[in-house]
């Protein structure tokens, strides 16, 4: 009875981790209006900063502040071309192709359609928010 | 069926605890088998320099200490980078760039291009953008961080990667104190390299190859921390002997052909044009 018990709630979990779902069953955000608008249902203040650019990265970013935190958020044409530029990162989050990053905090990184979002830093209430957006991290510390 | 269970989540722990073990310097911290391909040891890796002058003594120090490695010599080149902020790659070398690259996530990269396993060539960026700060305007990181991302280049990975955990004492181990002089006055300093990075680059470059990928350095250049000058440096007074044996002279001697042998078949031709006596009033000798 234990046994059953144990594999029926562990299994949201391993089906979300493998399928990078949102924990819980919540509807994917796959855009950046729809992460902003996610974040601030969860009672953060999200703002755009400014853009980011990353030589190893196809696209452009934007920067969302959220207090002293902050995200990267990299929106591709499609979900296809997200899926491409994550599968060049690293399990660890610290490689992405062949290049190095010294990153100035703990890389996570999340990917969900469009998105390709970065966080770096140990705020687990947004790490929170951010796997119930987004799926839990696809690479990372 | 209970007990089976228990076997199977012990094991999963067990190998999940294995997995999430940060390196600890013992074991390997080779980037994929990733390496220079050349046909000798040791050899000399150039570092061209495009760093501001804000850099020049870190860059002069991570040189001298990777090249204490007894395979690996590095030497400071004039670089050939035109915009640090691009940072292109030059053949056969590793250019070393710093520029304001913006509030992007990071204090330096280090990326390499390859041929199979073969690096080709390198660079790094190191982001003023942060170094200009007074937390990151330090000795210490600047230290820690230009010696990281240099030794990534000879295809060097991390020891370890956690930010928060005590100091390995070597540049190529994370650490949010690159001194050890933060928390624990017992605390190693992360700014250098370590004996096993010495012995990881030892075991990389241990087997030879059949053709080189590394830049023969034709000028002179001071192995270890000093500004060299480079093939391009033209107006740089060199003599003839690092081009290696004269084989040829015509053209009343204007004319000269040197080769240097590399072993195991390799050598490289130098054809010399000397400039014409008549015109530069020097006999034409000491340029090239």
């Amino acid at each position: 009875m234990i046994t059953v018990i144990f594999t029926w709630a562990l299994l949201p979990v391993c089906v979300s981790a493998l399928a990078g779902l949102p924990a819980g069953g919540a509807k994917a955000i796959t855009d950046y209006a729809g992460l902003v608008e996610h974040l601030r249902g969860a009672g953060f203040a999200p703002r755009f900063e400014e853009i980011v650019e990353q030589p190893f990265f196809s696209v452009k970013g934007k920067v969302l502040a959220i207090g002293d935190e902050h995200l990267q958020v990299f929106e591709y044409p499609t979900p296809e071309a997200a899926s491409a530029e994550a599968a060049r990162i690293s399990p660890d989050g610290m490689t992405v192709g062949t290049t190095k990053v010294h990153w100035l905090g703990p890389p996570h990184f999340y990917r969900s359609g469009k998105l390709l979002v970065l966080y770096l830093g140990t705020d687990k209430g947004l790490r929170r928010a951010l796997e119930s957006a987004l799926g839990l991290q696809f690479a990372g510390q | 069926m209970w007990f089976r269970w228990r076997q199977v989540v012990g094991t999963g722990l067990g190998l999940a605890l294995l997995i999430g073990l940060p390196r600890d310097g013992i074991g390997s911290h080779s980037w994929g088998g990733y390496h220079w391909a050349r046909t000798s040891n040791p050899f000399t890796l150039q570092l061209g320099d495009n760093v501001s002058t804000a850099w020049d003594l870190y860059l002069d120090v991570a040189s001298s200490d990777w090249t204490l490695s007894s395979v690996l010599d590095t030497t400071i080149v004039a670089g050939r980078v035109t915009n640090p902020k691009n940072c292109k790659p030059t053949s056969g070398r590793v250019e070393v760039c710093s520029a304001r690259y913006g509030f992007n996530g990071w204090l330096g990269v280090a990326s390499i291009w390859i041929s199979g396993k073969h690096i080709t060539q390198g660079t790094v960026k190191l982001n003023d953008t942060y170094f200009d700060t007074p937390k990151y305007n330090t000795p210490a990181w600047r230290l820690f961080v230009m010696c990281q991302e240099v030794g990534h280049t000879f295809g060097l990975d991390h020891q370890d990667e956690n930010f928060s955990n005590g100091n390995l004492g070597s540049c190529m181990d994370y650490t949010s104190d690159p001194d050890g002089t933060l928390a624990d006055p017992d605390q190693l300093s992360n700014e250098r390299p370590n004996q096993h990075d010495y012995d990881q680059i030892g075991q990389i470059y241990t087997h030879l190859d059949s053709s080189t990928t590394v830049s023969a350095l034709l000028a002179s250049g001071r192995s270890g921390g000093g500004r060299g000058t480079s093939e391009t440096d033209g107006e740089a007074s060199v003599g003839t002997g690092q081009w290696g044996k004269l084989v040829r002279s015509t053209n009343r001697g204007r004319t000269e052909i040197y080769e240097l042998e590399l072993g195991k078949g390799q050598k490289i031709v130098t054809f010399v044009l000397w400039a014409d006596p008549d015109i530069d009033g020097n006999g034409g000798k000491g340029r090239k």
